[in-house]
């Protein structure tokens, strides 16, 4: 006589009565009003004019096409601080160049490139873009190939940018620029045109710095660069090769009026692990710079490199094109946090080189006249300073590898000589420059990689023509290094959306024929690929008129995505069916991936006995599993006894 | 009394109960959806007059305009004449109800056995009503409703006789009249067992297996459309304002209060009895339809057979015991055999491993 | 006498109030007693798996929305989990969390609509239903705050969710979570002990549990015969492995059993919640940048869940492009669904009527 029948009864009834005094919880709607969440969705979608620009970007992120907007023909505005323009370090009106290639004009886009870029053939071939990873088309697919459309521009020079060139009055003042890498020529550019007489001095037989030694001909082949060499060349400027400068300071005196000092980063940085003072341990940098100058090297068939940029890919490349067999590259972090270019190591895969991430080398020693690298595994442990996941060394896990020669490929740094003079920062690593890059010495200017340490062409193009600027008011000029040298193009129509396509195959030679030589390996694309991929640009820099923008509001689920698709923040909220087949494999649950949790402290376990056996699935599996491992233990016996007998 | 002998008083008398009737018909239409509005946490019906009092004439308006739809196959006469059959005989039982001292349509000496006799016939009606719709849903509803009719009149009438012979009359008049103090303090397990049978009886929650929305989606009444259909609702809230009055007639002391006699107190009884019922239906799930058989089989009718027992060993061996020792003894029986029988009474299925 | 029946068919649905959307039961009775069941379905089909198809990844997230409409989160949550493994999107830590409690929010939700309408089928109309509602409005509300939806929340995005938490919903959801266990008790009080729902819910719609692991049910219709199985605890996704939580196992597999395993996980879910509050980073990234079209790599992958009803399991393949090729939802309520003739032959129809309230269908779901 446990319960009674009617005492629960009564229980809820009191239940009842207490939900009755509590009152309504209903909404009388006009005199009493929710509050609604700030973040209401749906039918207040409300789009800014201003914002827009009629990418048609919304229109196709909906689900169920309920958006419909027509833009008018002509742009009502140009828009300026783009983000492409804003992350050029040199500031290359990408916007512009690619709208020129867009509508079939390669040969002003290369004017509009030319403004800004004295060396547009280099950076169409080895620009880091920083341009690309600002792209807006970025946020809707994958970026819009900037600099493989810059190629396509450089390899369309027919000398038209040439007729707009103001040349300035020769000035009388000459100018030593000590280095002929990006920055050296790029400042030599814009002080001849400012009428400067400007000397270049380099310790190598040719110009190029860095562009000519640091990257291998396979991916900027020398014609390319001495194109742009030859245009500072003709414009007066004269080169002084296998000379070193040890005092810039005596320049200024004996006839040149100031000095730019752009020596580069030639210095490659020690792997710090014992043994590496072996004769087959190579610095990345010095390694293709032999290469690159025509040296004959050895490397042999087994190479290790160790790093993870593009230095490392070019060297693991140059590596593969000497002739070696088996190359490695040893990178202690995987791919995901790899800074060299993805398509870099895309090539460099294809090319037969074997990627070992997570993998670190330890020491190299040498054993019966073989060298050997004995390297870690690694494991990803918490995210650090740089916001990549920092390496943690496995314990136990070494293992050893034979190898002819190391190449430390890990990163390189400038070494600036005592002889210079100015003021530097602790390492002598940099050279320590105002905002105008001068030096603390009067009349000694410095740019590129001594004052940043290792970075690209660009970012030295852009320091160049600051200190260029500089330099020019120091000389008593005005300082204003500004070209036009484009035409006045009309403003495109705008016809339709954007081309929806995903991304344009860059064209590449075929991979047996590349590893046997030099040659470059990129080819440039076509006009209609050119123009396909430039026409996948959202037109940031022109503002459509958007006509009409229709929100069919019976198809419209207030699903969000148009708002959260918008690049530029405009919208905003209050039958061959069975085609593919899925294995039922899939969907089965194997014991072996449970993992063994506590069980459930509800589980009435004086039930389980008294339950009959299950045919579970799982359990069928185990039993399976469990005749197969019999069966192989009975004929491992079998043999064993065989073999006995 | 000097007009009983007049026409006109029945003509009076008779406009009077119908007025009252529809009256409350409409008004309780309003109270069951407000009241259980405000069990359920919300406000119930509330824009169409003041405090929505207009919602039951609104309501009516609306389904006399409604189509009336005969289905094709159905009994044609039947399913005309089932709504009546239902609703006639519900109207007739406030005949015999005493609204104050002597004032009632026809003082019958056989008060009793005339509302158990025309509360019958209403359910018939809707047994017919299920049947004639030639559908299924209906079928299963008329069948479960009569059944559940049928079963829960047995101690529905044990507690009526149980309630003559306490007060040695038949008619309503002299109940009430012998009710010096409510019969619910006399006879509480009466009560009790009078109280469930008659919810069964009106087809309330717990009880409503015969119209069992969730299930056979309304029951009986699923085909019917327009005026029918208002019949038919209009019987389900007669039946709970004849009810509500019987049960204030026959437990609560009918039109006696405790100040003034007449038709008021009555009122507020009927109206309290009411109100009861709506909180039992917010409260409580539905019954199926063998575990209510059950219950009025196992539980109810020994219970109603034990208080005609006890009513009538009270009558016959102790008629004049004092009156306190009388509700003392009543209220302690009550409670000790709900106490356990409801022990020993197991409603559902016996479980393996309870 | 000899006293002859006859069996008839009784059509139950598809506009019923108890079949919880267009369902449909071809049921045979002989009396109140159903000898056959056969359900029909496919009044709700819209084809979403074929529509995803020809609609960009990102396009299929509020596709996924429609599936089981009651419960949109977890829908969202093992496709979203596909991609990201075809495609490598990492998840930041604070993105798990803010999943781990939206689900486990929804899942409150889902049972309170469950256990309520399960009562609106027992005929207790709309008592505990308005109840019930009171605390998912308080719920509804919250995820508003956190979506701007109600019901189609469209949440989980590749690599994250779409929204951070707006400074206010933390302590709101605190506080939901202090009245909760008050409220919960209340209902505990009112059905737990209440004898008609007792004898209508206990012995009633058995599923033993040799036929629960056999039609591979899910969800509480398989913990309800016993089987102590939780995608969440037993093979954890996500970052389930990091909370303590129960599993309601049953004892019976009746009615009782499934409404009292949805009661007690409700309670579970809180805690959920409360542990992930206290858990979660108070910084950092709330999304992975992911492009609007995406290209995802080629490959197949399948990835189940725990959701209200039971596995959810997603089955993507894709062909390299910014569709996929195929998507299957293994949904829960349509295999649970082919529990029902074992469940429902031999009752009465009341009975049947409640058990297959139990099983929670969601017709969404089933149909697709």
């Amino acid at each position: 006589m446990s319960r009674h029948y009617g005492q629960g009864i009564i229980k809820g009834m009191k239940v009842t009565l207490k939900n009755l005094v509590r009152g309504p919880i209903t909404v009388q709607y006009p005199e009493e009003k929710l509050n609604l969440a700030k973040r209401e969705r749906g039918i207040s979608l409300a789009w800014n004019p201003e914002k827009c620009i009629g990418c048609y970007t919304c229109e196709d992120a909906c689900p169920h096409h309920s958006i419909h907007i027509e833009t008018s023909e002509q742009p009502k505005q140009l828009r300026k601080l783009l983000p492409c323009i804003m992350k050029c370090p040199a500031k290359v009106e990408a916007a512009k160049y690619v709208r020129a290639i867009a509508t079939g004009n390669p040969e002003e886009a290369l004017s509009i490139i030319r403004e800004q870029l004295p060396l547009p053939s280099a950076c169409a071939y080895v620009c880091a873009h920083p341009c690309e990873s600002a792209c807006t088309r970025k946020t809707v697919d994958n970026p819009v190939a900037i600099r493989k459309l810059k190629r396509y521009a450089v390899e369309h020079d027919d000398g038209r940018w040439m007729k707009n060139v103001k040349q300035a009055e020769p000035t009388g003042k000459s100018v030593a620029i000590i280095g002929a890498g990006p920055a050296g020529l790029t400042a030599a550019y814009y002080l001849l045109r400012k009428g400067h007489k400007v000397t270049v001095f380099d310790e190598l037989p040719k110009a190029g710095g860095m562009m000519l030694v640091g990257i291998p001909r396979f991916r900027l082949p020398e014609d390319a660069l001495m194109h742009d060499v030859k245009v500072i060349e003709d414009m007066g400027c004269e080169f002084k090769f296998n000379t070193r400068v040890e005092d810039p300071k005596s320049l200024l005196g004996n006839g040149f009026d100031s000095v730019l000092l752009a020596t580069g980063a030639h210095e490659a940085a020690k792997l710090g692990i014992p043994g590496e003072d072996n004769e087959h341990v190579l610095g990345g940098v010095y390694f293709l710079k032999d290469v690159a100058l025509g040296k004959k090297i050895e490397i042999g068939n087994n190479v290790v490199i160790v790093g993870g940029g593009n230095t490392a890919m070019d060297c693991c490349r140059t590596a593969v094109r000497l002739g070696a067999k088996n190359v490695f590259v040893l990178y202690r972090r995987t791919r995901n946090e790899m800074p060299a270019d993805s398509e870099e190591i895309d090539m460099a895969i294809e090319e037969g080189v074997d990627m070992q991430y997570l993998a670190s080398p330890v020491r190299v020693f040498e054993e019966n006249g073989q060298l050997k690298v004995e390297c870690k595994k690694m494991e990803l442990g918490p995210v650090d300073a740089s916001g990549r996941r920092s390496p943690v060394p496995i314990e136990g896990s070494e293992y050893i590898i034979d190898v002819d020669t190391v190449i430390s490929a890990s990163s390189q740094y400038p070494i600036v000589p005592e002889s210079f003079g100015v003021k530097k920062n602790e390492s002598n690593s940099r050279i320590i420059v105002d905002r105008a890059m001068a030096t603390d010495i009067p009349g000694i200017y410095a740019a590129g990689d001594n004052v940043l340490g290792s970075s690209t062409v660009i970012q030295a193009v852009a320091q160049a023509k600051t200190a260029a600027k500089s330099i020019d008011t120091y000389l008593g000029g005005d300082g204003n290094i500004t070209e036009v040298l484009h035409n006045e193009m009309p403003l495109p129509l705008r016809p339709g959306r954007p081309n929806p396509d995903n991304v344009h195959d860059s064209v590449y030679t075929d991979v047996d024929t590349r590893i046997t030589n030099f040659e470059c390996v990129e080819e440039c694309w076509d006009q209609e690929t050119a123009e396909a991929e430039a026409n996948r640009c959202l037109r940031c820099d022109l503002q459509y008129e958007v006509t009409h923008y229709d929100l069919k509001g019976g198809q419209c689920v207030y699903c969000g995505l148009c708002v959260e698709s918008c690049p530029f923040g405009a919208l905003f909220s209050s039958s061959e069916y069975e085609r593919a087949t899925y294995t039922t494999e899939d969907q089965v649950l194997h014991k072996e991936h449970l993992i063994d949790a506590p069980k459930s402290s509800y589980y009435h376990s004086e039930l389980d006995s008294e339950l009959p056996d299950q045919s579970l699935l799982l359990d069928i599996d185990k039993e399976e599993s469990d005749k197969k491992k019999k069966k192989e233990e009975e004929k491992k016996t079998e043999e064993s006894v065989k073999e006995e007998k | 009394m000097w007009y009983e002998n007049f026409w006109w008083h029945l003509v009076i008398a008779a406009v009077i109960l119908i007025a009252y009737f529809f009256f409350f018909i409409v008004m309780f239409i309003w109270t069951e959806r407000r009241v259980i509005g405000f069990f359920q946490i919300r406000r119930g019906p509330n824009r169409i007059g003041p405090l929505g009092l207009f919602q039951g004439i609104a309501d009516v308006i609306k389904v006399m305009l409604k189509e009336d739809i005969v289905p094709n196959k159905t009994d044609k006469i039947l399913f005309w004449l089932s709504p009546l059959m239902a609703f006639v005989p519900v109207m007739m039982i406030l005949a015999v109800i005493p609204f104050s001292k002597g004032f009632q349509l026809v003082d019958l000496n056989v008060g009793i056995i005339y509302i158990a006799a025309v509360s019958s016939i209403s359910s018939v009606g809707v047994f017919l009503c299920g049947y004639a719709c030639n559908n299924k849903y209906g079928l299963i509803g008329g069948m479960r409703g009569l059944a559940q009719f049928i079963s829960y009149e047995i101690p529905m009438l044990l507690v009526l006789i149980s309630l003559v012979i306490s007060s040695g009359t038949m008619s309503v008049n002299g109940i009430v009249a012998a009710q010096s103090l409510p019969n619910i303090i006399f006879m509480p397990l009466a009560f009790v067992c009078y109280f469930i049978s008659s919810l069964a009886e009106i087809n309330r929650t717990p009880f409503d297996v015969m119209e069992c929305d969730s299930e056979i989606v309304a029951g009986f009444n699923i085909e019917y459309s327009g005026m029918k259909f208002a019949m038919l609702y209009l019987v389900e809230y007669g039946e709970a304002v004849v009810m509500s009055t019987l049960v204030a007639t026959l437990f609560l002391g009918g039109y006696k209060g405790i100040f003034i006699d007449g038709p008021i107190p009555l009122l507020i009884k009927m109206v309290i009895v009411f109100l009861f019922i709506l909180w039992i239906r917010a409260t409580l799930p539905r019954l199926t339809v063998e575990k209510s058989m059950s219950l009025c089989w196992k539980f109810l009718l020994p219970l109603a057979l034990f208080n005609l027992l006890f009513t009538a060993v009270r009558i016959t061996f102790f008629p004049d015991l004092a009156q306190w020792i009388v509700v003392l003894v009543s209220i302690v029986m009550t409670v000790l055999i709900i106490y356990l029988w409801s022990g020993l009474y197991k409603p559902g299925r016996e479980l393996q491993h309870e | 006498m000899s006293f002859k029946t006859e069996e008839y068919v009784l059509n139950v649905g598809p506009q019923h109030p108890s079949t919880h959307g267009v369902f449909r039961m071809r049921i045979t009775l002989d009396g109140e007693i159903v000898k056959d069941v056969e359900p029909i379905f496919g009044y709700l089909h819209r084809g979403v798996e074929k529509l995803m198809e020809m609609r960009t990844y990102k396009q299929g997230i509020p596709m996924t929305d429609r599936l089981d409409y009651v419960s949109a989160i977890n829908n969202n949550w093992p496709y979203v989990m596909a991609v990201e493994e075809l495609a490598g999107i990492e998840v930041p830590e604070k993105a798990e969390y803010m999943r781990v409690i939206m689900a486990e929010m929804q899942r409150i939700s889902s049972h309170y609509l469950a256990v309520g309408s399960q009562m609106n089928d027992m005929g207790s109309f709309y008592t505990v239903f308005m109840y019930m509602f009171r605390e998912r409005e308080k719920l509804t509300d919250l995820m508003e705050m956190v979506t701007g939806q109600r019901m189609m929340y469209n949440y989980m995005r590749f690599g994250g969710v779409s929204q951070d938490f707006p400074k206010e919903f933390v302590p709101l959801l605190r506080k939901f979570l202090r009245i909760f266990p008050k409220y919960m008790k209340e209902y505990e009080d009112l059905l737990y002990d209440n004898e008609i729902y007792l004898s209508r819910t206990k012995g009633v719609g058995i599923l033993t549990r040799e036929d629960a692991i056999n039609i591979s049910t899910s969800g509480p219709v398989l913990r309800s015969a016993g089987v102590d199985f939780d995608v969440r605890r037993d093979l954890p996704y996500s970052i389930y492995n990091k909370f303590k939580f129960d599993v309601p196992v049953g004892k019976n597999g009746d009615v009782y059993d499934r409404v009292w395993i949805r009661m007690e996980e409700m309670k579970q879910s809180a805690s959920i919640i409360e542990q992930a509050l206290d858990m979660m980073p108070a910084e950092g990234k709330y999304q992975t940048k992911v492009p609007v079209v995406l290209h995802v790599p080629e490959g197949k992958t399948y990835k189940r869940i725990e959701s209200p009803r039971g596995i959810l399991g997603c089955y993507l393949e894709s062909d390299g492009s910014d569709k996929p090729y195929r998507c299957h939802f293994r949904a829960p309520a349509f295999i649970n669904l082919t529990a029902l003739k074992k469940l429902m032959v031999g009752q009465t129809l009341s009975d049947a009527i409640i058990t297959f309230g139990s099983v929670d269908l969601s017709m969404g779901e089933v149909d697709r």
